[in-house]
C-alpha cells in the first residue's frame, strides 16, 4: 500500500518537472500561480474544514505576504534592499504570522457567520488602509514587484516567470504540503476535527478550544503569507485589489470546489478555479456570470466538492467502508 | 463652518446612511429569519435601479404624464421581487438547510451572475433617468439649494422603517414570523406554513431591496457593478448595528453616513477610511454589535 | 533625427496641421487616403537587414491587436470606446487589402485592477502572441505595466492613461510605449491656462477629483501651474471621492461652502454623470464656474438634463466637432461613420486608437517598402518615432519618445437642439495649441517645456 503512494508520488513529481518544458510558455506562468494560490487555499482549510471556521477575509494575508516583498524592494530604500526571495519569504512568514497572532486573538472569541464578517471588516480596513497610505502602499497604483534572486541567482526577466521559478514555486510547496499532511494527522490536527464538530464537548474532553483555534488561524495566516510572497514577483505588481472581501470569496470558492473535508481538496479547488477562470476569460468578458453559475452548481450538486465526490466514488468501486 | 452648512451636511449623511439602511434591512431580515447571510442582496439592489430604467425611459420616451413615472417605481422594485419568487424556491430553499459558508458561496455566486447578467442586457454604459429628479427641483433651505428629491428618499425610508416595526412587533403576521425565527420545527408543529412563510420573507425583504435601487436611481445612475460597493458597506452596517437589529441598522447606518458627511468636510483624506475604522472600533469594544443580542454559546 | 531643427520642424508641421484645419483637408478623407506618406518627414529606420541575411517575408498569418481596457465595471464605457475604435480601424484597413496583404484582428480582454492588467499584457503577448496592443487602461494600470511592456517588446499605444510618474520616472526613454493622447502633464497646463484666461479675477480655486494617482495629479499640477501664472489664485479646498462614488452630494456641500470662484473636477467616466446631476441639484453650475477636466469621456451620457449649458469642458485631444465637418471631411466621414457602426459619438478614446493603429500599420509599411524586409516589432517602434499620421483630428506629430502631439480643444457647454447630448457651442470652443503645452518657440520662455532633456514637470512649471 504505502509503495504505491511513494510510486505515484514520483510519477507526479517527474510529470511536475518536465511540465514547462513542454506546455507553452504562459501555461508554465499560469502554473505556477496556481501553485501559490494552492499553497494559500491548503493553509485556509485548516481553518475551515478542519477547525470549521469560515473566515471572509482571509485575502488580507495573501496581500500581507504579497506588500511584504513589494515593500522591502522599494527603490526608497536604497541599500537595504532585500532581492533575496529566501530572506523575503521569511519576512513575510514573520509579518503574517505577527497579524494573524492580533488579528486571530480579535477573532476566535467568535464563530460561523461573526467569525466571517469579523474577518471581512479586517479585510476591508486593510484595504482602506492600502489605499490611504499613499505614499507608503501607492494607493491604488500599488507598488511593483522586481525580480528577486533565487538561492542567489538572479535571472532575466522572462526565463525567470515561465520557467524557472516555476520550480522554486513548486519546491515551497512540497515543503509546506509535507508540513500541512504532519501537522493534519498530528494530534493537534486531530483535535481541530474534534473542535469542528463539538467546541464545546471539544472544550469538555480538555482541549484548549481558544488557543487551538487561535493556533490554526496563525498557520493559515502564514501560509496566506507565503502564497503572497511567492506570488508577488510572479505578477509583478501587487494592487489593494489583492486584498478585498471579494478575493477574499475566491480561496472559499476555491476549498468549496475542491472539497474542503479531504486533505488535497484545496489544491484541487485551486488548480481548478484558477485555470477556469484564466479559460473563461479567454472567451469572454462575462466570465464572473460563469463562474457564478459554478459556484451555485458546485453548492448544491457536489457540495463535498470535487475531491470529496470523487473519495465516495473511489470507496464504492474498492467496496470499502465509507 | 456656519450653521446652515451643518444642517446640509446631517441631510447628505442622512441621504448616503438610508441607502445603506434600506440594503441592511434586507440583508437583517434574511440573516435574523432564514440564518443567510444574502451576498446577493447587493445585485438584487441593482437590479431594481435597472428594471426602473427601463420602465422609466420607455414611459418618458412614450411621454406618458409624470405621475406614471413615480408609479415606475414601485412597478419595478415589485418586479424584483417577483424574481425573488423565481430564485427562492430554485436555489434559496436548498440553502437553508446547508451549512452557512455554503450559503454565502451560493449567494455570492448569484451576485456574480446577477452583476454580468445587468451588464449583459443594459450594455455597460451608466445609465440615468432623471425626469422626476429634475421635475421636482431644488428647495432653499436656509439659503443653501437642496434637492426636493432627497425629501422623498427620507420619508420613504422613514416610513419603510416605521412600516417594518409595526409588519414585525404589531401585526399577528409579524408575531408568527418572529416565533418562527426562534423555532421552526415548534412553529411547524403548531400549524404554520414555514415553506410558504420564508417565500413571503423573502419577498419582502428583495422588494424592500429593489425599491431602495429604484428610489436611488432618480437621484444617481445605474451602472454595471453598482451592487458591490453598497453590500459590503452594509455587511459594515450590519456588524456595527447587530447581526438581524432593526434598530441597529438604522443607528449605524446614520452614524456611518453622518461621519463619513462631516469626515468629507473636515478631513476629506479620510473618506472611505471612516467607515471601517468605526467597524473595526466595534469590533474590539462591542462584537455584537450596538444592538446585537449576546452570543450564545453555541455561537462562541 | 535629433537637435532642435527637426523638432521644430514637427512642431511647425504639427502647427500647420492643425491650426489652418486645411492641411488635411488637402490629404482628402476616406481610409485609403491615410495611407498617404507624409511629406517633409523622412523615414526613420534605425534598424536595417543586416548584409548577407536574408530578407523577412510577409507572414501570411493576420495581425493580431490586443485591446486591454476596463470591458467590466463602472467604466465599461472606456473599453468599449477602445475596442469600438480599434475594430473601426481594422475593418477599415481590411477593406483596402489590410497591412501588406495581413488582415488584423482585434481582440480584447479587462483590465480591471493593475496586477490583473499586467496578467492580461503577459498573456497576450505569451499566449496570443499580438503585434500591438492598446488601450486606455486608467493611470494606476499603466504605470504597473509600462516596466512590463518595455521588457516584453511588443508596441503598446496607450489612450490617455498615461501619468506624469510613467513619463518621468517609470519609463524616461520609452521604445515600446506609444502615448496617442496627452500626457496627464497637458490636461492641468490646460485647466489653468483656461482658468487664468477666462476667469482673470478669479481667486479661490476647489476641486472635486477621483482618488487615485490621476485625479491627484490632475488636481496639484493645475495648482502648481496656476501659482505660476495667476499666484493670487490659491486652492481653498480639495476633496477625494473615491473611484466609482454614486453620493458626490457631501464633496458638492463642502465645496460650496468654500465659496469657490472655480471648481475644478477630473472626475470621468460615470462618476462625472452622477456629479454633473448632483451638482445641478445643489446649483453647483449655477453658484460658481465649474471646468471638468475629463468628463468630456462620458459624451454619449451628457444629456441635456444632467449637463446644463455653461460648463467648462475640457476635451482632451479631440472633440467630435473640431475640427469642423466642413472644413475637415476626413472627420465628418469619421463621426459619421462611427455613429452608422456604433450608434455612438466618437469619444477620444475612438480616435485615439484609431490613429496609433493608422500610424503601425504606416511605418511597417514604409520600412517594408525601404527594406524590403518585414520589419520586428524594434524597427516597426523606431519608425514610428519621429513621423506622423493624419488622423481624423488633424495631424499628429509623433516625438521621438513616442508622445503624439495634439492640439487640445475645449470649450463651454450648450444644447444644440441637433444633439441629444450637451455639445460644446462652437463660438466657445478653443484650443490650446501643443506647443504650449509642450515645446514652444514663439511663446515667452517661461513657457517652453524642454522635451526630451529629462527636466521634470513640476521643475518646469517652478522655472516660469
Amino acid at each position: 500500500m504505502k509503495t504505491k503512494y511513494i510510486i505515484a508520488l514520483i510519477i507526479g513529481l517527474l510529470l511536475a518537472s518536465v511540465l514547462p518544458l513542454v506546455i507553452p510558455k504562459y501555461y508554465t506562468y499560469v502554473l505556477s500561480v496556481t501553485i501559490c494560490f494552492a499553497i494559500y487555499a491548503l493553509g485556509y482549510n485548516i481553518l475551515f474544514g478542519r477547525t470549521g471556521l469560515l473566515s471572509f477575509g482571509h485575502a488580507l494575508y495573501l496581500g500581507i505576504g504579497a506588500y511584504t516583498v513589494a515593500a522591502l524592494m522599494r527603490p526608497e530604500l536604497g541599500p537595504y534592499r532585500i532581492f533575496s526571495m529566501e530572506l523575503l519569504l521569511l519576512a513575510a512568514i514573520v509579518t503574517s504570522a505577527i497579524v494573524g497572532l492580533g488579528v486571530g486573538a480579535l477573532c476566535i472569541r467568535y464563530t460561523r457567520i461573526f467569525f466571517g464578517l469579523i474577518n471581512l471588516g479586517f479585510v476591508m480596513v486593510w484595504h482602506a488602509l492600502l489605499l490611504k497610505l499613499y505614499h507608503i502602499t501607492g494607493g491604488t497604483d500599488g507598488l511593483p514587484v522586481y525580480i528577486p534572486s533565487t538561492l542567489g541567482i538572479t535571472l532575466p526577466y522572462e526565463t525567470f516567470r515561465t520557467f524557472s521559478f516555476y520550480y522554486y514555486v513548486l519546491a515551497v510547496f512540497l515543503i509546506v504540503t509535507y508540513v500541512m499532511w504532519r501537522i493534519y494527522n498530528s494530534p493537534f490536527g486531530l483535535a481541530l476535527k474534534a473542535i469542528r464538530e463539538n467546541g464545546v464537548r471539544a472544550e469538555f474532553i480538555g482541549i484548549p478550544v481558544g488557543r487551538y483555534r487561535l493556533a490554526a488561524y496563525v498557520i493559515s495566516a502564514i501560509y496566506g503569507g507565503i502564497g503572497g510572497a511567492l506570488w508577488a514577483p510572479l505578477s509583478g505588481q501587487v494592487s489593494p485589489d489583492v486584498s478585498t472581501w471579494l478575493t477574499s470569496g475566491d480561496v472559499v470558492m476555491m476549498n468549496i470546489l475542491g472539497g474542503m473535508f479531504n486533505f488535497a481538496g484545496p489544491i484541487v479547488g485551486a488548480f481548478l478555479f484558477y485555470n477556469l477562470k484564466i479559460q473563461i476569460m479567454h472567451f469572454t468578458t462575462y466570465w464572473s456570470f460563469i463562474l457564478g453559475l459554478s459556484a451555485i452548481f458546485f453548492v448544491l450538486v457536489f457540495p463535498g466538492g470535487i475531491m470529496g465526490w470523487l473519495s465516495t466514488k473511489m470507496k464504492k468501486f474498492y467496496g470499502q467502508k465509507a | 463652518m456656519d450653521p446652515e452648512t451643518v444642517v446640509i451636511i446631517i441631510l447628505n449623511g442622512m441621504f448616503y446612511a438610508l441607502s445603506l439602511f434600506l440594503i441592511t434591512i434586507g440583508l437583517n431580515i434574511l440573516y435574523g429569519f432564514m440564518k443567510v447571510l444574502n451576498i446577493a442582496h447587493g445585485g438584487l439592489y441593482a437590479t431594481g435601479a435597472f428594471l426602473t430604467w427601463a420602465l422609466m425611459n420607455t414611459a418618458a420616451k412614450a411621454g406618458y404624464p409624470i405621475y406614471i413615472l413615480w408609479l415606475c417605481i414601485p412597478v419595478g422594485a415589485f418586479l424584483v421581487g417577483l424574481l425573488a419568487l423565481v430564485i427562492e424556491p430554485l436555489l434559496f430553499k436548498r440553502l437553508y438547510r446547508l451549512r452557512e459558508e455554503y450559503s454565502l458561496l451560493a449567494t455570492f455566486g448569484l451576485m456574480l451572475v446577477f452583476d454580468d447578467s445587468l451588464r449583459m442586457i443594459f450594455g455597460g454604459s451608466p445609465l440615468s433617468a432623471n425626469q422626476l429628479y429634475n421635475w421636482m427641483g431644488t428647495l432653499t433651505i436656509l439659503g443653501k439649494s437642496y434637492p426636493t428629491y432627497n425629501f422623498v428618499i427620507y420619508a420613504f425610508a422613514i416610513a419603510v422603517a416605521l412600516g417594518l416595526w409595526i409588519f414585525f412587533f404589531k401585526t399577528k403576521m409579524g408575531r408568527i414570523l418572529r416565533g418562527t425565527a426562534q423555532d421552526r420545527e415548534m412553529s411547524a408543529c403548531l400549524g404554520v406554513n414555514v415553506s410558504i412563510l420564508y417565500t413571503e420573507t423573502f419577498f419582502l425583504a428583495v422588494f424592500i431591496a429593489g425599491l431602495g435601487g429604484a428610489i436611488y436611481l432618480p437621484a444617481t445612475n445605474a451602472y454595471s457593478g453598482m451592487g458591490f460597493e453598497p453590500i459590503v458597506l452594509s455587511f459594515a452596517v450590519m456588524i456595527i448595528g447587530g447581526l438581524g437589529s432593526l434598530k441597529g441598522a438604522l443607528v449605524a447606518a446614520s452614524m456611518i453616513g453622518l461621519v463619513r458627511a462631516f469626515g468629507i468636510a473636515l478631513m476629506p483624506e479620510l473618506e472611505l477610511a471612516v467607515v471601517f475604522l468605526i467597524l473595526i472600533i466595534t469590533l474590539i469594544v462591542r462584537p455584537r454589535g450596538l444592538f446585537g443580542k449576546k452570543f450564545t454559546r453555541e455561537e462562541k | 533625427m535629433s537637435g532642435k531643427t527637426s523638432r521644430r520642424d514637427f512642431v511647425k508641421t504639427a502647427a500647420a496641421g492643425i491650426v489652418g484645419f486645411g492641411v488635411g483637408a488637402g490629404v482628402g478623407y476616406g481610409a485609403s487616403q491615410m495611407m498617404a506618406p507624409p511629406t517633409g518627414v523622412a523615414p526613420t529606420v534605425t534598424k536595417t537587414v543586416e548584409l548577407g541575411k536574408t530578407p523577412r517575408g510577409v507572414p501570411k498569418e493576420p495581425i493580431k491587436i490586443g485591446i486591454v481596457s476596463w470591458f467590466t465595471g463602472p467604466s465599461t464605457m472606456v473599453g468599449e470606446a477602445c475596442y469600438g475604435g480599434a475594430r473601426f480601424a481594422a475593418d477599415e484597413i481590411n477593406k483596402a487589402g489590410g497591412i501588406l496583404g495581413r488582415k488584423i484582428e482585434v481582440l480584447k480582454r479587462d483590465c480591471g485592477t493593475p496586477e490583473v492588467t499586467v496578467d492580461a499584457v503577459r498573456r497576450f503577448v505569451l499566449e496570443d502572441k499580438v503585434d500591438l496592443m492598446g488601450g486606455d487602461v486608467g493611470g494606476s494600470n499603466c504605470n504597473a505595466i509600462v516596466p512590463h511592456i518595455e521588457q516584453l517588446k511588443v508596441p503598446f499605444f496607450f489612450q490617455c492613461s498615461t501619468t506624469v510618474k510613467e513619463v518621468e520616472e517609470l519609463d524616461p526613454n520609452p521604445l515600446y510605449v506609444f502615448r496617442t493622447g496627452e500626457q496627464n502633464l497637458a490636461e492641468p497646463n490646460v485647466a489653468a491656462q483656461l482658468i487664468v484666461r477666462e476667469f482673470p479675477n478669479a481667486k479661490r480655486i476647489a476641486g472635486i477629483n477621483p482618488d487615485y494617482v490621476y485625479g491627484r495629479e490632475a488636481m496639484m499640477y493645475t495648482m502648481k501651474a496656476l501659482n505660476k501664472l495667476a499666484p493670487h489664485m490659491e486652492s481653498v479646498l480639495e476633496t477625494w471621492p473615491p473611484l466609482g462614488a454614486t453620493d458626490f452630494s457631501s464633496h458638492i456641500t463642502a465645496v460650496l461652502d468654500a465659496k469657490p470662484d472655480v471648481v475644478i473636477t477630473a472626475c470621468w467616466g460615470g462618476d462625472f454623470v452622477t456629479f454633473a446631476k448632483q451638482a445641478t441639484a445643489y446649483g453647483l453650475f449655477q453658484k460658481t464656474n465649474v471646468v471638468s477636466i475629463l468628463g468630456s469621456m462620458a459624451l454619449n451620457s451628457l444629456t441635456k438634463d444632467i449637463v446644463p449649458p455653461g460648463v467648462w469642458m475640457l476635451q482632451r485631444d479631440y472633440y467630435f466637432e473640431a475640427p469642423p465637418h466642413n472644413l475637415y471631411p476626413l472627420n465628418k466621414w469619421f463621426v459619421e461613420t462611427y455613429r452608422k457602426r456604433e450608434n455612438k459619438f466618437p469619444e477620444f478614446d475612438v480616435m485615439q486608437i484609431f490613429s496609433g493603429i493608422f500610424a503601425y500599420k504606416q511605418a511597417v509599411e514604409r520600412v517594408y517598402a525601404a527594406t524590403g524586409s518585414y520589419p520586428e516589432n524594434e524597427e516597426i517602434c523606431r519608425a514610428i518615432q519621429n513621423s506622423q499620421v493624419v488622423s481624423p483630428a488633424g495631424h499628429r506629430v509623433i516625438t521621438s519618445d513616442g508622445q503624439f502631439i495634439n492640439p487640445l480643444p475645449y470649450g463651454k457647454t450648450w444644447h444644440d437642439p441637433k444633439y441629444p447630448i450637451a455639445t460644446i457651442d462652437p463660438k466657445t470652443l478653443g484650443f490650446i495649441m501643443p506647443e504650449y503645452v509642450y515645446n514652444p518657440k514663439s511663446l515667452p520662455p517661461v513657457l517652453q517645456y524642454p522635451l526630451g532633456t529629462g527636466m521634470k514637470y513640476s521643475d518646469w512649471i517652478a522655472s516660469w
